[in-house]
């Protein structure tokens, strides 16, 4: 079993149900910069029933989408 | 001579002659020419059939097939063995202990006194006999702990982490049983945390983090302590409150304070990705800020006004979050920065009770490792959440 990632359009967080992924809430999700996407997590093998048919992501796949100007702003803070 | 009535006889001085008698006369015997038949009795008849000698003298216990068991059936232990009036080794009831000790039923019903500058753990081992007891005193400065093995102190746990029964000098403690295997402890009690690291949080770099109930805020001193160890991302968050955040950057092993301090920016390589690393921060009564990484200092700057620290491990959600595993992650309302050596302990978290944090988290290590709860250990009760699904690992700083 690893942890599975899919990313979803922000008008489907409604449909997802919070018991069967890790995210805590729909307050605590991350969302793309522009805000229209937002992606979940679950570890278990079974598929939640409101992401069949997405595009599951493995841990480094989403590092690295995430990693992009679409979710991080290309010039944080600091650095 | 003739017959006298024995009442007219003269008594006899304070020791009877040997050789004197008492008749006895059998009167039911009528086949004599004189009815009834008289014997005499000497002195030395009598002594004979009279039970003679004291305790320790011939017939005594010393003269007994085995006299060992003798003194044990009788309960005097070793007492009795010579011709002495001293038997306190047998009723004695205290034994006393300077060392680390477990029970055994010899100690059943007596005082332990304990006397040692140092710890002495009591260890109370399943088996012991049905009713066993025994009082416990501290003498000496150090403290004692109850311990466990296969048995239950009601109330009381026994280990790393967990709040230990113990007794300060000249408290005084009786275990009681309670069942089988199963005791109470009734006196001078007080808790004692065992400290041990075991556990940290991993936080996967995508949304994760950690958020204290209610953010964190000093006006004036403060010091924040955490250990990271960053894995997955060459940028992360280890602490944000209001505009102010501590960022390390991976890819050149150096991390950045901003808001807190004016502007702190560590030297090059101050620490190494993918290894456990510690980062402090203090603020004196003069508003001077420093920092350090891995007990080095990372530079000084000035800052007033309220510090606040409201999560760690995200800033916002353009900001890539802290990948990698926290662990003790400890506030503090004074100035530390005296202690910093203490503190980073040559690379070892350590027990920081005697430095009295605001807010100190374990992070799994007095919450089992399990649930979405970390319980705060400061004296601000300010206990957090788990947010987005951070995993307990058994990786820690060593």
């Amino acid at each position: 079993m690893s942890r599975k990632y899919v990313i979803i359009n922000s008008d489907e967080v409604s449909s997802v149900n919070f018991d069967q992924v890790d995210e805590t809430s729909e307050s605590t999700l991350r969302y793309s910069l522009d805000g229209s996407k937002t992606f979940v997590k679950f570890d278990t093998d079974a598929t939640p029933s409101f992401l069949d048919g997405k595009t599951q992501y493995s841990h480094s796949e989403i590092l690295t989408i995430l990693a992009t100007d679409e979710w991080t702003d290309p010039n944080p803070p600091g650095e | 001579m003739a017959n006298r009535r024995i009442s007219s006889l003269s008594s006899l001085g304070g020791t009877p002659n040997t050789a004197d008698i008492i008749p006895i006369t059998d009167v039911s015997d009528t086949t004599g020419s004189a009815q009834g038949t008289t014997k005499k009795v000497t002195v030395a008849n009598l002594v004979a059939a009279a039970p003679q000698g004291d305790l320790l003298a011939a017939n005594n216990l010393s003269d007994v097939a085995n006299a060992g068991t003798s003194r044990t059936n009788l309960g005097l232990g070793t007492a009795a063995t010579t011709a002495s009036t001293d038997y306190a080794s047998a009723f004695y009831n205290i034994v006393t202990k300077t060392t680390h000790y477990t029970l055994t039923n010899a100690e059943n019903g007596k005082v332990i006194f304990c006397n040692s500058s140092g710890l002495i753990d009591i260890t109370v081992p399943s088996g012991l006999t049905s009713g066993f007891n025994c009082r416990v005193v501290q003498g000496g400065a150090g403290r004692v702990r109850f311990l466990t093995s296969g048995t239950t102190i009601n109330g009381y746990t026994s280990g790393s982490n967990a709040p230990n029964a113990v007794i300060g000098q000249h408290g005084v403690a009786d275990l009681v049983p309670t069942g089988t295997n199963i005791y109470s402890l009734h006196g001078d009690i007080n808790y004692l945390l065992v400290y041990s690291n075991v556990n940290s949080v991993n936080f996967d770099g995508t949304n994760d983090y950690f958020d204290p109930s209610s953010a964190i805020s000093f006006t004036g001193v403060y010091t924040l302590s955490m250990w990271f160890k960053q894995t997955t991302d060459a940028l992360g968050i280890l602490a944000f409150g209001g505009s102010a955040y501590i960022e390390p950057s991976g890819s050149n092993g150096r991390v950045l304070v901003s808001g807190y301090s004016g502007g702190i920016h560590s030297a090059t390589n101050s620490y190494t990705f993918g290894q456990w690393s510690h980062f402090m921060i203090a603020r004196n009564s003069s508003n001077a800020v420093e920092a350090w990484v891995n007990g080095v200092s990372a530079g000084t700057g000035t800052n007033s006004g309220t510090a606040t620290f409201s999560k760690f491990g995200i800033y916002g959600t353009s900001v890539q979050p802290f990948g990698g595993d926290l662990d003790e992650i400890s506030l503090f309302d004074s100035d530390q920065s005296a202690n910093i050596a203490t503190i980073y302990n040559s690379g070892v978290p350590t027990d920081l009770t005697s430095l009295s944090p605001v807010n100190w988290y374990r992070m799994g290590d007095n919450d089992g490792a399990t649930g979405t709860t970390i319980t705060d250990l400061g004296s601000g009760s300010n206990n957090g959440t788990l947010i987005n699904g951070p995993t307990f690992t058994t990786n820690v700083p060593s």
